[in-house]
């Protein structure tokens, strides 16, 4: 009798591309360790706008996810809204730099920095 | 017959005397429905700037400025008047929306240094409105404060009346120049009664009514609301048209752009009795929605409508569905002239 895959937990990841621009960013800044804060606030054209953020450690009460090298820590209300989303990063002349794939988003406005659920 | 909301006896012919204090005297409507919320934290202006349609990058110690609160698509949450006074900011909310602009905040906060107290229960507010209103505040021992004796408007201040320590806030909440008195709960007696005594006229709610309509002043419910952008309702001086990204903006930077605000709201005068909610018809065609009406003393049935811009401007005529050989007259409202911008 074939068995259903146990659904797996949605998390937040980041490609190799990515994190290797975030290892670089860090690495220009001087950070020998630290993590990549990403969360979401409220504002811009479609209420909820993403936010990058390098710090030293992550919080206690952080979700933190380790991937490529990069230590990802997300708090707990930004997780809501960005669960099962991928960062990746759009290079290149008419690249748009790092990117959200976030499956919550109904709505993104036009330059793509914020979005709606 | 006493009013079910202010408790005031009038005697027959009252409205008309309270509206023609709120509009040649001074008259003084009970507002303590008005939602009153403190907002503090380091971030508390910042968020409201994010979240809000006017600009609120600064906001001076004794300044207020009106902002609407916008989703993402630009519908209205409420329309706030929020002041910095005391290192916080007092918010004013239309009636009964204290608590959903609460939540709207609660579930827009993340990180942020800020905390929101319903005030609503604790306080009472007054508005003291008409040309006599400043003399009013004079006879009731309010003298010198930069709220009543400079000439701009938004301005707020503590002053003291009947004893108790009041904000005095000089704004346009009823759509003409005029006076929030708001005072702890315990206090709001005391300060009617003194206000009355220095020769304010109270006011029915009916009277209130009758004076925000022939203002043209919008309100919740009626003239805006999650059916409506702050277009459509003529809140366009809450509107900053530089200040960047805020929910909502794309929206409204769209609708000035390419001119497609599709509905305004207009004043109208009624040739006769009808009923807010019903349609306005050109030759038969739903050309607009009747959403307050009231018979204005010394005016006349008046009302307030969302008009299908292609349908008709000032001047236009329309029937009144519902009211057979009743006409609605268009013209501007007159809160709105006085604070759109003026190369609209």
């Amino acid at each position: 009798m074939a068995t259903a895959a146990k659904p797996q937990p949605l998390t937040i990841t980041i490609s190799k591309n990515a994190a290797e621009h975030v290892s670089d960013f860090m690495r220009s800044q001087g950070f020998e360790s630290g993590v990549l804060r990403v969360a979401v606030k409220g504002g811009g054209c479609s209420g909820l706008t993403y936010v990058l953020d390098i710090k030293e450690s992550a919080e206690e009460t952080d979700k933190v996810v380790e991937q490529h090298g990069v230590t990802l820590a997300v708090d707990r209300k930004s997780y809501v809204f960005l669960a099962g989303t991928e960062l990746d990063y759009s290079g290149g002349l008419n690249g748009k730099g790092f990117v959200f794939n976030n499956p919550n988003a109904k709505k993104a406005c036009g330059c793509g920095t914020s979005f709606s659920v | 017959m006493a009013n079910p909301t202010t408790g005031l006896i009038r005697d027959a012919g009252g409205l008309a005397a309270e509206y023609r204090a709120l509009v040649d005297g001074a008259g003084l409507a009970e507002r303590s429905d008005v939602g009153r919320l403190r907002i503090t934290g380091a971030d508390a202006l910042d968020l409201l700037n994010r979240l809000t349609t006017n600009q609120l990058d600064e906001l001076p110690e004794g300044h207020a400025r009106l902002t609407v609160l916008t989703n993402g698509d630009a519908r209205v949450i409420d329309v706030l008047a929020l002041a910095a006074l005391d290192g916080a900011l007092l918010c004013l909310t239309s009636p009964g929306r204290a608590e959903a602009v609460i939540d709207w905040l609660d579930t827009y906060t993340f990180a942020e240094d800020i905390a929101v107290a319903d005030r609503t229960a604790e306080t009472a507010q007054l508005t003291l409105a008409g040309p006599g209103a400043a003399g009013v505040l004079a006879a009731a021992g309010v003298t010198g404060s930069p709220v009543v004796t400079e000439a701009e408007l938004d301005r707020v201040a503590h002053v003291t009346i009947a004893g108790a320590s009041v904000v005095l806030w000089r704004t346009m909440t009823g759509g003409a120049d005029g006076f929030e008195v708001i005072a702890e709960r315990a206090d709001g007696d005391a300060v009617r009664a003194a206000l009355a005594a220095a020769g304010a006229t109270p006011v029915s709610a009916e009277a209130w009514e009758a004076f925000r309509i022939a203002n043209g002043m919008p309100a919740y419910g009626r003239e805006f609301g999650e059916a409506n952008n702050p277009l459509e309702s003529r809140l366009r001086g809450a509107i900053s048209e530089d200040k960047g990204c805020y929910t909502g903006q794309e929206v409204i930077a769209r609708l000035l752009t390419y001119r497609k605000v599709q509905r305004r709201l207009m004043s109208i005068a009624l040739s006769g009795p009808a009923e807010a909610g019903v349609d306005l018809l050109a030759d038969g065609a739903r050309s607009g929605t009747l959403t307050s009406v009231a018979d204005v003393p010394g005016r006349g049935w008046s009302g307030l409508a969302l008009v299908a811009e292609k349908r008709g401007g000032v001047g236009s005529v329309f029937d009144v569905s519902g009211a057979p050989g009743v006409t609605a007259t268009l013209s501007e409202p007159a809160y709105a002239l006085a604070t759109e911008p003026v190369d609209d």
